[in-house]
């Protein structure tokens, strides 16, 4: 310790003017008090007012030094006594302390009032073992205690009266074990403030650290995109010289073989078929996937079940909607016909995707691709890659409004409502259509789309050529199976309920390389293997028509207008666990954590997979407080614990989940 | 019951298991450590008869003083008796002195200054009867060597 040493120094300086000490103690008192004063100045800068008192210290040492010998002499004895003072200028570790320990005249100053309900001394009196023994027995001892003294109490009233004294004796002993009680009570009472005091102080400090965090990632997608205009810059750059000296070399080779025009003819020709980018330099080209490379971490340091946003996206039921990643890009439908794109993380809407004749019943966003299924029969496919659109202006021009208040949406309908117009107008890759009745349910992985529609058929597609690949007759399937098993087993089932008139045939679909599932309206959930375009297993238990259903490794999950959510083993096609709400589940979503379902309420229903702990997310859940009356969840969407929910009157929320 | 202890209350030392106890639950709470448990333990540490608890008790004492303005003003006695029984009367007065002030009729701190009083008074004259002592010894020795030059120069 530096401070140590330099304190010893200065004690064995002071041992010199031990002579002077006698006549004159007040000014070595003085001067050991700077001398500790800097010891603590260098030990212990705990305290930040100890800085100002080193100040303080050198000028009462000069008012000191100023006042006759005399006076100053007769004083000290007065003060202290002569082996009080030896040993706080002598001894290393004695100065150690005292700068250890020395409280600066600021703080002495500042005292204020006694508040506490109790004092120290008393909650020392309280907590001190009575007997002696351990804290932890303490507790059964007294008890024991007690019940003696009652015993004692009966067998002596049972023999002879007790005597007044005693009685006296008991009645205190008693009053103070109720005292001590009650101070204990204090104790704990303001032991518990003295806790909340501290988390309040942590959760504020969460707060200002959550605030940097928003603010870093904000500054990280503003970078982010600089370094990809700066890279799409740098790759047009590239071309075109690439270009220029490809022309260059054309020119040679113009001027050096005449002879072998017929060949680059006959190769060209075979060239124009190819509707290639590349082939036509005037059409804009083509820029890179507008992908993060950094993951926002900010919505998984919410509290679960708190509000991103709420848009106003539509004006009539959302019918359905889907995002690539957290603060990404989605994609929402309603039955006003429009597709709309939005920037989650400015909260805007980006544009339109036009072209469907009816309104779309299901879509699906993969990265920069969008496959929407339309009642008009047909599946288009999109590439978001290819809008005109420029997020980090919206952004900033935004900022302030968009992070300070997410709930304030009121204000931004009207901008919200009238994305730029033409934005999407490269975005159509092309149109699959065979179908002949509405599309309801579509899924794709790769370059395999499923698709399936109210013509009671699924179709396969081949996203590289665009085309068909095969068709699987659900109701052919069923006869099969009923044939070949000779049992009800994977028939098509009537689950004669009123409500099967109005559901979807097939209700929903999944693929994943040759493996397909699909849910369909009697309630049966069939798996295909897509190779053998055969059905090789069918799972029985819905009794309403399955509206929703999604796999990983392991599980099988599905939704039903049954009311019930079915998590079915994957391996041995057994049920794993099974639970329902009040009503028919219309959408149903899990990410690694959570199975968030829509069960016609306003509120999204979540399933907590790690827990077992059911919970409610939406606005329904503060709406009486809010005195607000949010319309009912439609369709929910969640990935790593960030959820989408659509709702009948068109308003979609972002949660935290 | 008083809330505030006699001087002669500091004088008896706990038993070793009691201040362990203490001493546990201080260890126990770690950094989040709470105002009643930090005192127990530098109560217990002033009690006992070890120089060195006793200081470490005074130090902890500080500690509460600054981090708890709310305890400040009862602090202000124990670190006065603290400093008291280690003897380091200047700043037991300048503890003891600024609570009177506050409390003018605090019977504890009244008697506290008594105490210190005394102590002071007694260490002081036996300071100047040894200073004293040790000057005429020193003025004997001298003057008889003094003499005793004297006596081989002449």
């Amino acid at each position: 310790m530096a401070g140590a040493s330099s304190g010893n120094a200065s004690a064995f300086g002071g041992l010199e003017e031990d002579e002077a000490a006698i006549i004159s103690t007040r000014g070595l008192e003085a001067f050991g008090r700077k001398v500790t004063t800097t010891a603590g100045h260098l030990m212990g800068p705990l305290d930040p007012t100890a800085s100002t008192h080193y100040q303080n210290a050198i000028s009462d040492l000069h008012k000191q030094l100023r006042r006759p010998n005399l006076q100053r002499s007769v004083f000290s004895f007065a003060k202290t006594s002569p082996t009080d003072l030896v040993r706080s200028k002598l001894s290393t570790s004695e100065i150690q302390y005292r700068a250890l320990t020395f409280l600066p005249d600021e703080l002495l100053k500042n005292i204020p009032e006694d508040e506490n309900t109790y004092s120290l001394f008393q909650g020392f009196q309280a907590t001190l073992p009575t007997s002696g023994s351990p804290d932890g027995k303490r507790h059964r001892r007294r008890v024991s205690r007690g019940r003696k003294l009652l015993e004692d109490d009966k067998s002596e009233s049972g023999s002879m009266p007790p005597t007044i004294g005693k009685l006296k004796k008991e009645q205190n002993s008693l009053n103070h074990q109720l005292e001590m009680i009650g101070i204990r009570k204090n104790m704990a009472s303001s032991e518990i403030h003295e806790i909340d005091n501290k988390i309040a102080n942590l959760n504020s400090m969460r707060r200002i650290v959550l605030d940097r965090l928003a603010n870093l990632e904000q500054e990280e997608a503003i970078l982010e995109h600089d370094v990809l205009d700066v890279e799409n810059r740098l790759e047009d750059a590239q071309e075109e010289l690439d270009d220029a000296e490809a022309l260059k070399a054309e020119v040679d080779l113009e001027e050096n073989q005449d002879l072998s025009m017929d060949a680059s003819f006959m190769s060209e020709s075979i060239y124009e078929k190819i509707p290639s980018a590349s082939s036509t330099p005037t059409k804009p080209k083509r820029h890179k996937t507008i992908r993060r490379k950094s993951m926002p971490i900010l919505h998984e340091h919410f509290e679960p079940g708190s509000m991103i946003r709420e848009i106003k996206a539509h004006g009539d039921l959302v019918t359905a909607l889907d995002f690539d990643v957290p603060f990404g890009t989605m994609v929402t439908s309603a039955l006003d016909d429009s597709v709309r794109v939005w920037d989650l993380n400015a909260g805007r809407c980006i544009g339109l995707l036009e072209g469907h004749t009816a309104s779309v019943r299901t879509l699906q966003v993969e990265d920069n691709i969008v496959a929407t299924g339309s009642m008009d029969a047909t599946i288009r496919l999109w590439d978001l890659s290819k809008a005109y659109y420029d997020p980090p202006d919206n952004r900033i021009n935004k900022d302030g409004d968009d992070e300070e208040d997410p709930l304030a949406f009121g204000e931004e309908e009207d901008q919200q409502f009238d994305p730029p117009v033409g934005t999407m107008r490269d975005c159509p890759l092309f149109t699959l259509e065979a179908h002949v009745d509405e599309v309801t349910a579509l899924h794709f992985k790769g370059d395999t789309l499923i698709s399936g529609s109210a013509d009671k058929t699924l179709r396969q597609w081949d996203l590289e050529k665009g085309r068909c690949v095969q068709t699987l007759d659900v109701m052919w399937a069923a006869a099969q199976a009923s044939a070949i098993m000779g049992s009800n087993e994977g028939a098509w089932r009537s689950t004669g309920k009123v409500a099967d008139a109005s559901a979807d045939f097939v209700g929903a679909v999944q693929v994943f390389d040759a493996a397909l599932a699909c849910g369909t309206a009697d309630g049966m959930v069939r798996l295909w293997d897509l190779r053998s375009g055969q059905v090789h297993r069918s799972l029985v238990g819905h009794t309403g028509p399955v509206t929703c259903l999604q796999f990983d490794d392991m599980h099988l999950v599905t939704g039903s207008l049954d009311r019930s959510i079915r998590i079915w083993d994957l391996r041995t096609g057994a049920i794993h666990d099974a639970y329902a709400y009040d009503a028919p589940i219309t959408s149903m979503m899990f990410d690694n954590r959570r199975i968030v379902s829509a069960a016609g309420e306003d509120v999204a229903k979540v399933y907590d997979k790690t827990d077992g702990r059911h919970w409610d997310c939406g606005s329904g859940v503060t709406a009486v407080e809010n005195s607000k009356t949010p319309s009912i969840v439609e369709r929910v969407r969640i990935k790593d614990g960030y959820l989408t929910e659509g709702r009948r009157d068109g308003i979609v929320g972002i949660w935290t989940c | 019951m008083g809330s505030l202890p006699y001087a002669a209350d500091a004088e008896s030392p706990l038993k070793p298991a009691e201040l362990q106890v203490l001493r546990s639950q201080y260890e126990k709470e770690g950094v989040h450590v709470g105002v009643q448990t930090q005192f127990n333990f530098a109560w217990g540490l002033i009690k006992s008869s070890q120089r060195n608890y006793q200081q470490e008790g005074v130090r902890l004492l500080s500690d509460i003083f600054r981090t708890s303005p709310e305890r400040r003003r009862e602090c202000l006695y124990y670190l006065a008796l603290g400093n008291y029984k280690l003897g380091n009367y200047a700043e037991s007065r300048r503890y003891n002195d600024l609570l009177l002030e506050k409390e003018p009729g605090n019977l504890q701190a009244d008697s506290l200054r008594g105490l210190i009083d005394d102590k002071v008074a007694k260490e002081g004259l036996m300071g100047v009867a040894i200073l004293s002592g040790v000057a005429i010894a020193a003025g004997v020795v001298g003057g008889m060597i003094f003499k005793g030059i004297g006596n081989r120069k002449r």
